[in-house]
């Protein structure tokens, strides 16, 4: 699986990594906010949630734009794009339970 | 085809039993088709008993959202459907790996062939591009044009424009249709699971047992030192457990004369601390014994030193019981004091298969693997069990009344309350919840589909018709 992720093409290589990393310092935040009961979490939460939104936006777009310019394969262009659209929930479900709290 | 019917079937139903709808009976119906779906295409490993056992919890927690819906139930149910469909991918593996094998189902099912590269790679076919951009452009460029000229006829047109207006799509439910849609992919993904193969394949050839190294000259000095030092460390430790359950005992035969505020902050600060110091016990245990001290020789004494430790460990397990127990009879019980006593019997679990790896030279990862299985049984067991209503119920019964905390209870001690003639004061909810969200709304409660059908709202239901007839 490992060699397969090395082998995306340069921007979905990317772009899978960056949401990755989203998911990661997203859900690091999420739980130091429960942890803690910190609100600077919050905070620190929507500006990760605002960055990460614009750097997916523009990897989505690019993502799209190579595969309709024929030069990612379909599965490799679909996998990348859901892995985007992936945090979308993962944003809205932590933006829910940290909204009980507040 | 078979794969095509169950994955459109998965949408269908997932859509007619979720849509807009709360967790209750749908849960259980949803468990059966998984279970029907996953028995048609893994015929052969129906009846291995990590399947049978994690479908059984499946379907438990499900039963249990149906009959009273406690948080617990559906946390419970959300960790044994993941629990079950890693063991249908995997049933050999480890209860942890099993999870993350579920999980990895749950979201990348559908991807599994293409992030293990099973298809074989397809070559650039130029024809397949354009074959691509014209299915677009045959959709797309139709109509777009189709709309235009609608619109601009519609303008010029009344009659026509009166045909377009006539026409009614409000019957076509977008959002039910994405439910589906989302059913049918959760479907796809988990129809045919398959574990991650890297990590499935470690953990399948990781034993229990700990092997033994030929150790060198050095080596075995090193390991000498590190089993004197165990000795030390584990007699000073059993001395000082020894003075601290003295202590214990005095201040366990003089508790009678406390007061409720000393009492109190007596069991909430001795149990959290006692409790940490049997778990970080358990780790210094594991840490003493993680490898080659197992074999040494002459490691009897460590050993002997070890089992007395645990013995002392277990006999704080029990004085912290003791105090928790006084500390229900007082003031009645809670989910913290269940919980606590839920805690206690699962450390005094670890504790015995900390004995059984010290004493069979088993490693870690042995006792990961039977504490988190065992702890995920208790779980599974506390989750089907309406622990609110007992709670109300002995409340009640000993005087222990604690008007907010037993509307906070609601709705799972509904039937109790009712019982005892408390339902209608208790349901106005007049000390109020710390959010809103929280409160019980006993209309909102009880006006249920059937797909969200709950016996506890069911009977209410019952009783409030009863009543107004």
């Amino acid at each position: 699986m490992k060699i397969v992720l090395n082998r995306l093409q340069k921007q979905n290589g990317i772009s899978v990594k960056l949401a990755g990393l989203s998911f990661a310092v997203g859900t690091l935040d999420f739980l130091l906010y429960l942890a803690t009961g910190d609100e600077f979490f919050v905070g620190l939460g929507l500006g990760i949630l605002v960055l990460a939104f614009f750097i997916s936006v523009v990897l989505f777009l690019i993502v799209i734009a190579n595969f309709l310019l024929g030069n990612v394969p379909f599965k490799e262009a679909l996998f990348t794009t859901y892995v985007l659209l992936l945090n979308i929930p993962i944003a809205v479900f932590y933006c829910y339970v940290a909204l009980q709290f507040l | 085809m078979k794969k095509t019917i169950i994955i459109t079937a998965g949408g269908l139903v997932f859509a007619t039993l979720f849509y807009t709808q709360s967790l209750g009976i749908n849960a259980l119906l949803y468990s059966i088709l998984l279970i029907v779906a996953l028995a048609v295409s893994r015929k052969e490993i129906l009846l291995k008993s990590s399947i049978i056992l994690s479908g059984t919890a499946m379907l438990s927690s499900a039963l249990a959202i149906s009959i009273h819906g406690s948080s617990w139930s559906m946390i419970t149910y959300f960790l044994s459907t993941l629990l079950y469909i890693g063991y249908v991918a995997s049933f050999q593996s480890s209860i942890y790996v099993s999870w993350l094998n579920g999980c990895y189902n749950a979201v990348f099912g559908v991807f599994h062939s293409f992030l293990y590269q099973l298809e074989p790679p397809k070559t650039e076919e130029p024809k397949k591009k354009i074959a691509t951009g014209q299915v677009l452009k045959l959709i797309g460029i139709p109509l777009v044009l189709v709309v235009v000229f609608s619109v601009l006829y519609s303008s010029s047109n009344p009659v026509f424009h009166e045909v377009l207006t006539a026409i009614d799509f409000s019957f076509i439910d977008m959002l039910w249709i994405f439910t589906a849609v989302l059913g049918a992919f959760i479907m796809a993904n988990i129809h045919d699971p398959q574990p991650i193969k890297e990590l499935t394949a470690r953990d399948q050839n990781y034993p229990n047992q700990l092997v033994p190294h030929a150790l060198h000259e050095a080596t075995l000095k090193s390991v000498a030192n590190e089993s004197q030092i165990g000795f030390i460390s584990l007699l000073c430790l059993n001395a000082l457990l020894c003075m601290v359950l003295i202590t214990e005992i005095l201040f366990l035969s003089g508790i009678t004369d406390l007061e409720a505020s000393s009492l109190s902050d007596a069991v909430h600060q001795g149990v959290n601390a006692s409790i940490v110091s049997i778990v970080l016990a358990l780790g210094v245990i594991a840490f003493i014994f993680r490898g080659d001290v197992n074999f040494l020789k002459n490691n009897q004494k460590l050993r002997t030193l070890t089992y007395i430790w645990i013995g002392l460990n277990a006999l704080l397990v029990v004085s912290i019981c003791i105090k928790n127990y006084i500390y229900i009879q007082d003031h009645g019980l809670t989910h913290k004091r269940i919980g606590v006593m839920i805690y206690l019997f699962l450390t005094l679990i670890g504790l015995c298969t900390t004995y059984l790896k010290v004493t069979h030279r088993l490693n870690f990862v042995y006792l990961l693997r039977r504490n988190m299985a065992i702890g995920y049984a208790c779980i599974v067991v506390y989750a089907l069990i309406n622990w609110s209503a007992i709670i109300t119920d002995h409340n009640i019964k000993a005087n222990k009344i604690d008007q907010p905390y037993l509307e906070s209870l609601l709705p799972q001690n509904a039937l109790v309350l009712r019982e005892q003639g408390l339902y209608d004061l208790y349901s106005q909810q007049k000390s109020g919840g710390k959010y809103l969200s929280d409160r019980y709304n006993e209309a909102a409660y009880t006006n249920r589909n059937w797909q969200e059908f709950n016996w506890i709202a069911h009977q209410l239901q019952l009783d409030h018709e009863d009543s107004s007839q």
